[in-house]
């Protein structure tokens, strides 16, 4: 399955997404953990708190003792109005602060029968508040702390900016055989209930803005990171794989020249390397092509057997070149020669022609298809007017004979088993070679196969029958003057 | 390009193997894997000799208006007494368990069960102990077992060490090892 998008947005999404699963969760998990166990470490002080006070008031309450407890309990009033956000209370069973009435006193002097303690001539009656008289009722009921969170069940997360967080820690006092059942009586298990009330909405608070904050930072190392890291991959995997797409692209227009530019020694590197290599290859066979026919290659690249064909033949022939190149010098002859060559290969290759072979100053090329004989004529056609029409000192005067012929051939890889053409001969083979032969200077002799198959469009010279060589009977052939408007043509130059 | 490809499915496997691993490891360190305690209040209790011959049949704090009648075991029968500094100290051998029958009224019908049971069981090494007791509190409709690791038992049972108004009332200030009712052959 092919994946759309580019490298780049793919990465950053992976990046992002790895940062954000993997650190953001190690955070969140981090975060959490602190705010649960700073909460944890509240509640441990309040309980602490709890159990000393605890053994306070059991120290303090000894028989007839009372008086101490109550001066304890105002020394904590006094703590409670030096920090509004710690308030310290005991409370009766029946839920009434202790000391703020008359009826322990009253109980107390009733069971000893006598007056142990007076009455206060003013007090106020205080009791638990309303909304925490079930909590208050279920820790004296069961005789254990309870400590309980308000906003019940709020959290760093949902705790809103304004709300207040309390903890409240409720802890029973035993009714100890002795030490209180002597004043206060054995028909009870809880004489009285201290309550700690603590507020730490500054403690979520602080939690909360250093969770922002850590929050922040992490945004912050996310982008700062994902950006290094986009910045490395783009200069380091990025762009080389851009630049050697690049470098594909221009060797697949069919420029050889450009190499990627190798700057390191990794993976990237390497297929540089590669690539380079292939390139240099890739030029190599491209250059040796011109020197094999596209038949050949396509032969090569089918592995192709030998078969028969319907093929149109061309033969081109420069008249009179052995006495040409007999006064003329080497290289000279070759460059006029590779001039001649390279026009005719030219318009064969833009006609649709094959080019088979060269033999010396001769053309062989082959034209297939329904309309071959017509493309035979057409080019034959076009290389005359090119050579006729040239300049004198572009071909020297050179001039050629072509001979076309239209049949059935043989068509297959010819030769031994270190060097082969794919190639054709056979009868009609000869035969078109042969017209090339009879062939003056300038024209272009066709067989009747060929004009058999394109009269419609060529104008010719009325059928003429010549010998050639390997033929005992005559042959009929015409002369080609040109093509039929319809065809596009324009006749000879 | 089958073998190429196959290395991210190999990559991811081997990510969420070591993924798996570390949740494994975390899971181990957070100790999700606790188990429920074996019973600690052994059934058979009956036949066990009584720490006292007085009937608790008087209100208290902790019990109130509850009969109470108390077993120890063979092994706190074992109890041991020292003088040190000129007071008495008694020690109960680890692996003591002393039960407590707690009946609905203070004056049962014959045959009537016990409500619960409140036991304490000699561990001076369990970090649930409180004077070296594990204290416990079963329901013997639910047979829950809940240890009292507060001072519910444990601040009560420590006025036996100094005189209190139980018993003999320890007028001594006897350390009797948070025993009301000391076992005495």
């Amino acid at each position: 399955m092919q994946q759309s998008g580019s490298i780049t947005r793919r990465i950053n999404i992976i990046l992002i997404l790895s940062l954000t699963v993997g650190i953001g969760m190690t955070i969140a998990y981090y975060a959490g953990t602190q705010y649960r166990d700073l909460l944890v470490s509240t509640q441990d002080n309040l309980d602490q708190q709890s159990a000393i006070l605890y053994q306070s008031i059991k120290n303090a309450m000894l028989p007839g003792q009372a008086s101490v407890a109550v001066e304890l309990f105002d020394d904590i009033g006094s703590v409670r109005q030096n920090r509004q956000s710690f308030e310290i209370s005991l409370y009766r069973a029946n839920g009434t602060e202790a000391f703020s009435d008359n009826a322990t006193i009253q109980e107390v002097n009733t069971r000893r029968g006598d007056r142990m303690f007076e009455p206060r001539e003013e007090f106020t009656v205080r009791q638990i508040p309303i909304d925490e008289r079930e909590t208050f009722g279920r820790s004296v009921a069961r005789r254990q702390k309870i400590l309980i969170r308000e906003p019940d069940g709020s959290s760093l997360f949902l705790t809103l900016a304004g709300d207040r967080s309390y903890f409240t820690l409720y802890n029973p006092l035993i009714n100890l055989p002795g030490l209180c059942t002597r004043c206060h009586g054995s028909d009870h298990t809880v004489r009285g209930l201290i309550r700690i009330r603590s507020d730490i909405t500054a403690t979520v608070d602080k939690q909360r803005r250093n969770l922002l904050f850590s929050s922040l930072l992490f945004v912050g190392i996310v982008v700062v990171l994902t950006l290094v890291l986009t910045l490395f991959i783009h200069g380091h995997v990025i762009n080389p794989v851009k630049h050697i797409r690049d470098v594909c692209a221009l060797v697949t227009g069919g420029d050889f020249t450009p190499r990627v530019m190798v700057h390191s020694r990794d993976e990237i590197g390497v297929l540089g390397d590669t690539v380079n290599t292939m390139v240099e290859g890739l030029h190599e066979r491209f250059e040796l092509s011109k020197y094999v026919s596209a038949s050949t290659i396509e032969s090569l690249r089918n592995s192709e057997a030998g078969t028969n064909a319907l093929i149109t033949v061309f033969f081109s022939d420069i008249r009179g070149f052995t006495a040409y190149s007999e006064r003329r010098e080497a290289d000279e002859v070759v460059d006029r020669l590779n001039r001649v060559l390279n026009a005719q290969t030219e318009i064969i290759h833009r006609e649709g022609g094959d080019v088979d072979k060269y033999v010396g100053d001769e053309v062989v090329a082959m034209f297939t298809g329904d309309d071959q004989a017509l493309k035979a004529c057409r080019c034959a056609l076009a290389i005359q007017r090119e050579m006729e029409g040239a300049e004198p000192e572009r071909f020297d005067g050179l001039r050629v004979g072509i001979g076309v012929n239209t049949g059935s051939v043989i068509l297959g890889m010819i030769g031994s088993e270190r060097r082969a053409d794919y190639t054709v001969t056979g009868d009609h083979v000869n035969l078109g070679s042969r017209l090339c032969s009879v062939a003056k200077a300038g024209q272009i002799v066709i067989s009747e196969h060929t004009y058999a198959r394109a009269q419609d469009h060529l104008r010719v010279s009325r059928p003429y029958r010549v010998s050639v060589k390997g033929k005992t009977a005559q042959q009929r052939v015409y002369l080609l003057a040109g093509l039929e408007p319809a065809a596009g043509g324009e006749g000879r130059a | 390009m089958t073998a190429i490809a196959s290395r991210p499915r190999r990559a991811a496997g081997g990510a969420l193997l070591a993924l798996g691993v570390v949740i494994g490891g975390l899971a181990a360190l957070t100790g999700c894997g606790d188990r429920e305690p074996k019973s600690m209040v052994p059934e058979e209790y009956r036949s066990w000799e009584s720490t006292t011959d007085v009937e608790l049949d008087y209100p208290i704090p902790g019990h109130e208006q509850n009969l109470r009648r108390t077993y120890i075991n063979e092994r706190g029968t074992e109890v041991e007494t020292e003088a040190r500094a000129g007071r008495v100290y008694w020690s109960y051998p680890e692996g003591t368990v002393i039960i407590k029958d707690n009946y609905a009224s203070l004056d049962p019908a014959p045959g009537e069960a016990p409500m619960n049971q409140t036991v304490m069981v000699k561990r001076p090494d369990d970090p649930r102990s409180r004077g070296g007791w594990i204290w416990i509190v079963k329901d013997l409709k639910s047979r829950e077992e809940r240890i009292i690791d507060y001072e519910f038992c444990f601040d009560c049972h420590a006025v036996a060490n100094e005189s209190h108004p139980f018993g003999d009332e320890n007028l001594d200030e006897e350390y009797r090892d948070y025993v009301f009712f000391p076992y005495r052959k």
